[in-house]
């Protein structure tokens, strides 16, 4: 017979037995959650299917929503034997869901009922406006999503306006911030789209964007909205009632925002196809102009010529003809002078002639003398003379 | 003489003169006188035709400038 050991010195060679076993390292389990129980900072249920059962721990609380009472999850981690309670539990590290669970049961409801309303319907949903200068993005002011809208958004078009409107994403309440945005964003006049966007995660983290609330907020809204909530195999309601779906938040920026550059090309194209027919146009207005004046100077300058020539003759003659009328003035006043002289009265005296006069006036023979007394003009005075014989 | 006679005044006076001469019927102080009269009447003329003379000659010379410009 063997000497006995302890129990301590037993359950720590079972524990070593387990920690040196690779194959039940990191591994994935499925099973139905049942008998959960939560501590602050631990969770404690059992997995079970048809014909057994496993004890498990889980040490991260943020699983707590995954965890659920009959809920077909896959856990992964690996079992561990404590020494002082000598069981065995599995320890988990990651939860995922398995199967149709009570909230997917729930989204379907929802999502059958606001499809029977219409609030899916095609019909409803608005075009995006063709130019986006300013997009309206609901989501957490924290996280990445945000971010990520931005860097694409302005990476592509860095003249695009993107305004925040900051709510829980998740949580308690987060379905009521997030139909109020939704509601309010709608009547801002100078906002052109909207983005509802949310990064990944669980069916329980996505609840609000689920809710009946916030699919009747985006349905009433009057601006187009883009739902892009969780990655892109996520599906929730809203994407069935915004005007488009993108696959992530991303996408969305990428989606409301025209590649700038390729604007640019197609931009400078038609800028060169402008410059082109305006230089066509200017070069053709330019020959008719340049063909016009010259045939305007042509004629210009002939008129100049014709009409110098014409004013010049003018001139000419009107200058003979006052040339000439002077001349002959003076022609005819020199043969006046030229009279006056030969008949100056004077030039007769001066010879020695003398002129008999009878009372003052001029007496050419002597038969006019009829008086006894007359005067007789010398070239230095006169004399009274007295008529003696005939 | 009181009053400047126009070119024509003074030429037609002139006349008027030389035929009174010409035909002699005047006494020899009247005639004298008249030749007196007619030698002024003369002077006026030409100081009409010299005046005409150096406008035409202004007008030439205006003329002249207008074309060198």
């Amino acid at each position: 017979m063997q000497e006995a050991i302890t129990v301590s010195r037993l359950n720590t060679y079972i524990k070593q037995i387990f920690d040196a076993e690779e194959l039940l390292h990191n591994i994935s389990v499925i099973g139905e959650v049942f008998g959960v129980s939560r501590t602050r900072n631990v969770i404690y249920f059992s997995l079970k299917d048809e014909s057994a059962t496993l004890p498990c721990v889980c040490f991260y609380p943020n699983y707590e929503n995954l965890i659920n009472e009959g809920d077909s999850v896959i856990v992964t981690g690996s079992p561990n034997f404590y020494v002082k309670g000598g069981k065995l539990t599995f320890n988990v590290v990651r939860v995922e869901k398995q199967g149709q669970g009570k909230l997917f049961e729930e989204f379907i409801a929802m999502k059958e009922k606001l499809e029977k309303e219409g609030l899916f319907d095609l019909l409803h949903k608005k075009a995006l406006p063709k130019t986006i200068n300013r997009i309206g993005v609901i989501t957490s002011k924290e996280g990445a999503v945000i971010q990520d809208i931005k860097n694409v958004a302005w990476r592509r078009n860095p003249g695009v306006d993107i305004v925040l409107f900051n709510t829980k994403v998740q949580g308690i309440n987060a379905e009521n911030e997030i139909a109020h945005a939704i509601r309010v964003m709608g009547t801002y006049n100078n906002i052109d789209v909207i983005i509802v966007a949310r990064g990944g995660g669980s069916l329980e983290d996505l609840r609000a964007y689920n809710t009946e609330i916030v699919a009747r907020a985006t349905y009433d809204c009057p601006k187009p909205i883009i739902s892009a909530v969780g990655h892109e195999t996520d599906f929730t309601i809203i994407d069935f009632v915004s005007d488009l779906r993108a696959p992530t938040p991303s996408a969305a920026a990428e989606l409301l925002t025209s590649d700038l550059s390729a604007v640019k090309g197609s931009l400078r194209q038609l800028l060169s196809r402008l410059v082109y027919s305006f230089k066509n146009i200017v070069g053709n207005a330019q020959n008719s102009i340049n063909f016009k004046t010259n045939t305007l100077v042509d004629m210009i300058e002939k008129l100049y010529i014709k009409s110098r020539h014409s004013l010049e003759i003018a001139r000419n003659s009107f200058l003979k003809v006052c040339d000439n009328m002077i001349n002959n003035k003076l022609y005819e006043i020199g043969l006046a002078e030229n009279t006056l002289v030969k008949i100056n009265p004077k030039s007769i005296l001066d010879k020695g002639y003398a002129k008999v006069e009878q009372n003052g006036k001029s007496v050419s023979s002597f038969k006019e003398i009829n008086m006894e007394e007359f005067e007789v003009v010398f070239k230095d005075g006169q004399i009274r003379a007295k008529k003696v014989d005939k | 003489m009181e009053k400047q006679l126009s070119y024509e005044e003074a030429s037609s006076k002139l006349n008027e003169i030389i035929q009174k001469l010409e035909e002699g019927q005047v006494s020899m102080s009247e005639a004298i006188k008249l030749f007196d009269e007619g030698k002024a009447l003369v002077n006026v003329c030409y100081k009409h035709l010299d005046k005409a003379k150096g406008k035409l000659t202004e007008i030439k010379e205006t003329l002249e400038g207008l074309e060198e410009n």
